[in-house]
């Protein structure tokens, strides 16, 4: 009897509780502590493909991650660093290169495909991050990808699929005066002729939180790269 | 007692044996067949078979482990706090389940990572917990886990292997054999939708299957 009443005390009930979170918050801990390379090797690996993918370096042949790997060490390389003026953001572009590395380290710069640098903002649940990449002029889209969102499964979370993202290819981003945006990802299609023609994306029935948020997210990423891409001219650096 | 039933003859009931736990958690009492319980994780998953292994295989470690857990603490458990306990012991087991798979399988978690978190809200888990292992010793509440997890992905994977024959043409991934000549793709199995019918069809197959007669064409009352 004095049993039972100590465990339906209050404070025992406390005590238990509070043991019991830390028991299992310590194990949980460990356990994630223990993976955490692993999970950082992946997402090297991961980023690695995506930049194949974006660059189409292998001419759409399919690789698993480690030959994606050598293959982006072959023909990418990190840098230059932009700064937009407006907002002090740092965009670390990649640089992606037809031909492979010279074995001095070098590239030929008369092959270089394009940029790419990363974008994020809020998507509807939770952050969306993903990799944008740009021709030499950085005034059109040539790829998109994500490494990084938690939208509906089966609504937002098609901004994934590639069908949708082909549509970005191609888009101009030259920074247009007479538009609010850069691009504009939507239902209602621009009038023929106009010229946002060539910056409009076909909105994903469904999915309208998630494109919306997605439109805001691109437009200012590429406003404030277009800024620091102006200010930098990283094409004339060596 | 009504005069009629008395005066009636009653048939004789034989004691009829009871079903094990195996039988009990993967048959007689299925989670999704007679429970209609982890639908959200059936419908969810099942376009691909590989994504399907792995859910059940959360499935299972988390109810396994969750009722060893709550049976071993029972006794020393307040009634109070029980459920808040019960969910603590489940989220640790998901979140273990949820490390693993990122670290092994990263390209599944990317597509199934937001169900497995979602595995704490599976009513299987709370239910197993709070309705066996809390009144049984830690073994028999280990397999009571077990057999349920076993119940519940046994028409998970069944479901799968429709969806992405049907869908993709392939079964884990590899196509099957001479489908030139047989499949063209039901773009509705790799839809949410397709997990609809494909659950009503096998639940109306297994329920027709064990005899259970249905209201309005048993005649019982609905």
């Amino acid at each position: 009897m004095a049993k039972t009443r100590d465990i339906n005390s209050p404070a025992y009930a406390v005590a238990f509780i509070a043991a019991l979170a830390a028991i299992l918050t310590a194990a949980v801990s460990v356990i994630q502590a223990a993976t955490v390379g692993i999970v950082a090797d992946n997402e090297a690996l991961r980023r690695s493909a995506v930049l194949v993918e974006l660059f189409d370096l292998t001419a759409g042949r399919p690789l698993d991650r480690k030959e994606a790997a050598a293959i982006a060490r072959e023909h990418t390389r990190q840098g230059p660093t932009l700064s937009d003026p407006q907002t002090g953001r740092r965009f670390n572009l990649i640089s992606a290169y037809r031909q492979p590395r010279r074995p001095d380290g070098t590239f030929d710069e008369g092959s270089l495909i394009g940029y790419a640098f990363e974008f994020e903002g809020l998507g509807f649940w939770a952050p969306i991050r993903g990799l944008l990449a740009v021709n030499p002029k950085a005034d059109t889209i040539i790829a998109i990808a994500f490494t990084e969102q938690k939208e509906t499964p089966g609504l937002g979370g098609r901004i994934e699929e590639k069908w949708f993202r082909d549509k970005f290819a191609g888009l101009t981003i030259r920074p247009e005066p007479r538009a609010l945006k850069i691009i504009n990802i939507g239902l209602r299609e621009p009038p023929p002729g106009t010229f946002m023609v060539n910056r409009h994306v076909d909105a994903i029935s469904g999915a309208t939180q998630t494109c919306m948020a997605l439109d805001r997210m691109l437009n200012e990423n590429l406003a404030a790269f277009q800024r620091a891409f102006a200010a930098a001219r990283p094409s004339e650096e060596p | 007692m009504t005069e009629e039933t008395a005066t009636r003859p009653q048939p004789i009931e034989m004691p009829r044996k009871q079903p094990g736990p195996w039988r009990r958690g993967i048959v007689d009492e299925n989670p999704i067949f007679r429970q209609a319980l982890g639908i959200c994780s059936t419908l969810a998953v099942t376009n691909l078979l590989f994504n399907t292994l792995l859910m059940c295989a959360g499935l299972i470690w988390t109810t396994a482990l969750t009722n060893l857990a709550v049976s071993l603490l029972r006794n020393h458990m307040p009634r109070r706090v029980r459920m808040i306990a019960e969910v603590l012991i489940a989220a640790c087991c998901v979140m273990t389940v949820d490390t693993a798979i990122r670290a092994l399988f990263p390209d599944a978690h990317r597509v199934i990572g937001p169900y497995v978190g979602l595995i704490i809200t599976n009513c299987i888990i709370m239910g197993r917990a709070e309705a066996f292992a809390m009144q049984n010793p830690p073994l028999p509440s280990l397999v009571d886990g077990l057999a349920n997890g076993l119940g519940y992905s046994f028409v998970l994977i069944a479901i799968a292997c429709f969806r992405e024959a049907l869908g993709f043409g392939t079964l884990l991934g590899h196509p099957l054999p001479l489908r030139q000549m047989w499949w063209h793709q039901w773009v509705i199995m790799v839809m949410p939708p397709g997990a609809f019918f494909t659950l009503a069809a096998a639940v109306w197959v297994a329920r027709r299957h064990a005899g259970d007669g249905v209201a309005g064409t048993s005649g019982a009352a609905p």
